[in-house]
């Protein structure tokens, strides 16, 4: 058995309690459009083939909508498996959204995923927080102090 | 045969039946307690058995009025067992009789109390969709068929009231002076036959359970489309009295987990379920009648074949696959949802007009005060307990106290009925050494 | 009433009218909003690279708004619910508090678990209540029928304790009907907006928000109204997008946030509550609200 971290279930992911009932695959959202099946990703765990699923493109399809712990009447957590699947693929190198290398990088060069946006209303007019008169907003007052603490989080287990 | 020859047998439903005409064919006095009314349980409520199809009520009341009838079996109806004292071969069993209200002696089960009742309640034995009056007889087939007055809501005896029944019974059987009984019973063993209850799928939002109008449990089913039902037998959608097109039905509806519900199989929701199906499309051949499970547990005698039938002659489909949602279509009150066919891996989309969930059957939700009276222990679900559960099923853990059907652990009537006659020898056992020592 | 306004990343950066709506109508309620300098991002679209990074920048956030003395008021489902979860393991385990403190001693910040988040749904519904929001408007919505769209995010995972019944939600209709309008149950209104996948691939996200939106249109609906930064961005801003994706140029559903609509109610000027930044069809919705109103 291996030790799937999940926030919830500290002891980790239950995923040999699962009967394959399918529950979690009919109410994804994912399952619907997209190839991903919650209830097969536990199937390739119980399996072990892990690899795989790494290798495979279905588990970056969830939506993250949490239906499938909400309602799996046996206490797994196949949301947690799937983004713990995530997490090992990014940490082995394979390859996964790029989105995600962006919206890291400005997290760490300034604290959130993305800068301040110019919008725009219906006559094209544009706006920003200080035309709006919202005020301004400061970012974390040690940036250096808060990527440090920031690279040190990739190191931790949480399992 | 003497004093050391009696038995109590608490729970009048099928178990406690075939165990009380067992022991009183071979001459043993039997004292069956029933807390209810009439004697019966759930089989009395079902419409048909499977696998055979038989009507439930048709081979049951011959049983019930043969217990009526013997002259060893002394029916305690509207009874509880209070207190036990004592020892396998020597117990003394103390049950207490609530008061009918109606003279047993009297009464000649026509019915014009009842008719001339003015208290409505929701109807038990019609799994609450239709009501009853609070003198009544809880079902037609009723042993003893005698009325009763239900003392919580009558309205002479909560509010001292009405008495409209008394006034119209020609055979004088009313008596509101009737007070509760107790009496203490010798007996050298006793047997449970407790039975079983039904699981409230209501925790369980996502499947609409009073909701959502047409979604209903198995059992509910069962009343709606038996002859004796609020509908007489016509198998009606709950929004709009028409006939459904078509019909799903769910399994595990709180079995088999380890969340909400219970985490045991209850053993015949497969099976009950695939009879259901037989029924709806019997009664609606243009149905279209869905089964979705994970397992298909039909492993007795005939099971297997039984399921087949209701595939290949009747048209049953089963799909293995669970819906997460079930969703109301608000301009006609149908229900859909998603599932995945967990065989195909295919994602789709299902409307029905009716929606049967198949939901856990537990225990009697009585088997814990009942326990602690008779002393004996129950597991985590409110199972009787068997010290040795293999080589000797019947058990509790105080010896002289045997268990039989449901209350033991999950299982279907034939089964049921064996293990009353099992419980029957393991009592005439005790008898035995009794009445040699 | 005082807490510290936490606006996640996308409203403070690009959705300012959700900002603009809440904090007009805050301050009418007596809900004072205080704004604590260097919150951060909560962490919850670093998940998927690294579960630990977003469970360290939630319990950042919650340190310094215990530093303040003050609860989080989140705006946003996902903030709220990534929060959450991270509050709900840290209060079960002191070993991991330990952890997270090590981590947050280097910015001078510890949690002790004293500070709680809020969604706007509770403060809504419990501190401010649906009585006080009646007595404070000044015209009502009778006559509109409105499409409550909770978002996952408020709805579950249940087991840490969210604003909504994840089945069968019924605060936000609430909301809505303390406006005066109509709040209906729609067979879809626990769908997800697809946001989150987004992220990854955004066309089937677009048609996931379509479906939904092609649905609501054929039920009679003046409109739609959100609680969460994503699923206004996806149903809003996306809005035009999503038509051609599902190849539906029927779709014409204003999405309000919440506050947004409260605020009109409240006599508010529709460009103080940021409503010309909507980018869905909301001034159809306001002109008829406006003739209403006009008598």
């Amino acid at each position: 058995m291996i030790k799937l971290p999940s926030i919830i279930q500290r002891g980790g992911v239950p995923y040999e309690q699962c009967n394959q009932c399918g529950k979690c695959a009919s109410g994804c959202p994912a399952a619907r459009y997209l190839e991903l099946k919650p209830r097969k990703v536990v199937l390739m765990v119980q399996r072990g083939k892990i690899d795989e699923l790494l290798k495979s493109g279905f588990i970056w399809e969830c939506t993250q909508c949490h239906q499938c712990m909400e309602r799996c009447p046996r206490d797994v957590t196949p949301f947690d498996i799937i983004i713990s699947l995530q997490n090992t693929a990014v940490r082995a190198g394979l390859p996964f959204p790029e989105n995600l290398t962006t919206i890291s990088n400005s997290i760490r060069s300034r604290s959130l995923v993305q800068g301040n946006q110019e919008v725009f209303d219906g006559d094209f007019e544009s706006y920003d927080r200080v035309s709006l008169g919202l005020p301004d907003l400061r970012p974390p007052e040690n940036m250096e102090a808060f990527r440090e603490a920031l690279d040190k989080s990739f190191s931790w287990d949480l399992s | 045969m003497g004093k050391a020859a009696s038995v109590v047998v608490i729970g009048g439903g099928i178990a406690g039946i075939q165990a009380s005409l067992d022991l009183a064919d071979r001459g043993v006095r039997v004292h069956l307690v029933e807390k209810t009314p009439s004697i019966g349980g759930k089989m009395a409520l079902l419409d048909k058995t499977f696998p055979t199809m038989d009507c439930a009520i048709c081979i049951l009341a011959p049983k019930m009025i043969e217990v009526y009838r013997h002259p060893n079996i002394e029916l305690l109806t509207l009874s509880e067992v209070t207190h036990v004292e004592g020892g396998a071969g020597d117990f003394r069993v103390t049950v207490a009789k609530k008061p009918r209200y109606v003279d047993e002696s009297k009464c000649i089960g026509c019915g014009v109390c009842a008719s001339k009742c003015p208290v409505r309640v929701p109807d038990e034995a019609q799994m609450g969709l239709s009501t009853r009056r609070a003198a009544h007889l809880p079902f037609p087939q009723a042993v003893p068929l005698i009325y009763s007055i239900d003392e919580r809501n009558c309205l002479y005896l909560t509010k001292g009231i009405c008495r409209v029944c008394e006034r119209f019974c020609e055979a004088g059987a009313i008596d509101f002076e009737q007070k509760p009984e107790e009496r203490v019973i010798d007996a050298a063993s006793i047997i449970v036959a407790t039975g079983l209850d039904t699981y409230d799928p209501s925790p369980l939002k996502e499947y609409g359970y009073r909701r959502f109008k047409n979604v209903v449990t198995a059992l509910e089913l069962e009343r709606m489309i038996t002859a004796t039902g609020p509908t007489e037998g016509q198998l009606l959608r709950p929004s709009d009295g028409r006939h459904p097109e078509s019909v799903a039905f769910i399994q595990c509806v709180g079995s088999r987990s380890l969340s909400e519900g219970y985490p045991y199989c209850s053993a015949v929701c497969c099976m009950h379920a695939t009879k259901e199906a037989i029924l709806v499309r019997e009664h609606i051949p243009e149905a279209r009648v869905t089964i979705m499970y994970t397992d298909m547990r039909a492993f007795g005698k005939g099971f297997r074949e039984f399921v087949n039938r209701a595939r290949d002659e009747y048209g049953v489909e089963y799909i293995r696959g669970k819906p997460a949602e079930i969703r109301e279509e608000p301009r006609d009150s149908g229900l859909s949802f998603w599932y995945e066919d967990t065989v195909t891996g295919e994602m789709l989309q299902r409307r029905v007009d009716l929606l049967v969930l198949c939901t856990a059957l537990t225990p009697s939700r009585d088997n814990k005060r009942l326990a602690e009276i008779l002393g004996v222990e129950l597991d985590e679900h409110d199972f009787f307990v068997q010290p040795d559960h293999m080589l000797s099923p019947l058990g509790t853990t105080r010896e002289g106290i045997f268990v039989c059907g449901y209350s033991q652990g999950p299982k279907d009537i034939p089964d049921t009925i064996a293990e009353a006659s099992g419980a029957t020898a393991m009592s005439a056992e005790v008898i035995r050494r009794a009445m040699r020592g | 009433m005082r807490y510290a306004l936490y606006l996640g990343c996308w409203i403070r950066t690009e959705l300012y009218n959700v900002e603009m709506s809440t904090r007009e109508v805050m301050a009418r309620l007596g809900v004072e909003l205080v704004d604590v300098p260097g919150f951060s991002c909560c962490g919850y679209p670093l998940r998927s690279l690294n579960m630990p990074t977003m469970f360290y920048l939630s319990a950042r956030n919650l340190a310094l708004a215990e530093r303040e003395g003050l609860d989080l008021f989140a705006l946003c489902n996902g903030c709220h619910a990534s929060i959450s979860e991270v509050k709900y393991a840290l209060d079960r385990d002191p070993d991991l508090v330990r952890q997270v403190n090590e981590n947050l001693a280097l910015e001078g910040l510890e949690y002790t678990g004293r500070s709680r988040v809020m969604h706007l749904l509770e403060i809504l519904s419990g501190d401010v209540g649906v009585e006080r929001i009646r007595t404070s408007l000044t015209r009502g919505l009778e006559g509109f029928r409105f499409a409550p769209h909770y978002g996952c995010h408020a709805l579950r995972p249940s087991v840490v304790g969210r604003p909504e019944d994840p089945e069968d939600p019924k605060i936000l209709d609430g909301l809505i009907r303390a406006l005066g309008a109509e709040a209906a149950y729609y067979p879809e209104r626990l769908d997800c907006c697809g946001s989150s996948l987004g992220i990854y691939d955004i066309e089937s996200a677009l048609k996931m928000a379509g479906a939904k939106l092609s649905s609501i249109k054929g039920r009679g609906f003046d409109g739609m109204v959100v609680v969460c930064p994503f699923c206004y961005k996806m149903y809003d801003s996306r809005q035009d997008v999503i038509k051609r994706v599902v190849e539906d140029e029927g779709i014409e559903i204003p999405v309000f946030y919440y506050t947004q609509l409260l605020g009109l109610t409240m006599g508010l000027d529709a460009r103080r509550l940021g409503l010309h930044l909507n980018q869905s069809p909301v001034e159809l919705a306001i002109q008829r609200m406006e003739e209403m109103w006009r008598g």
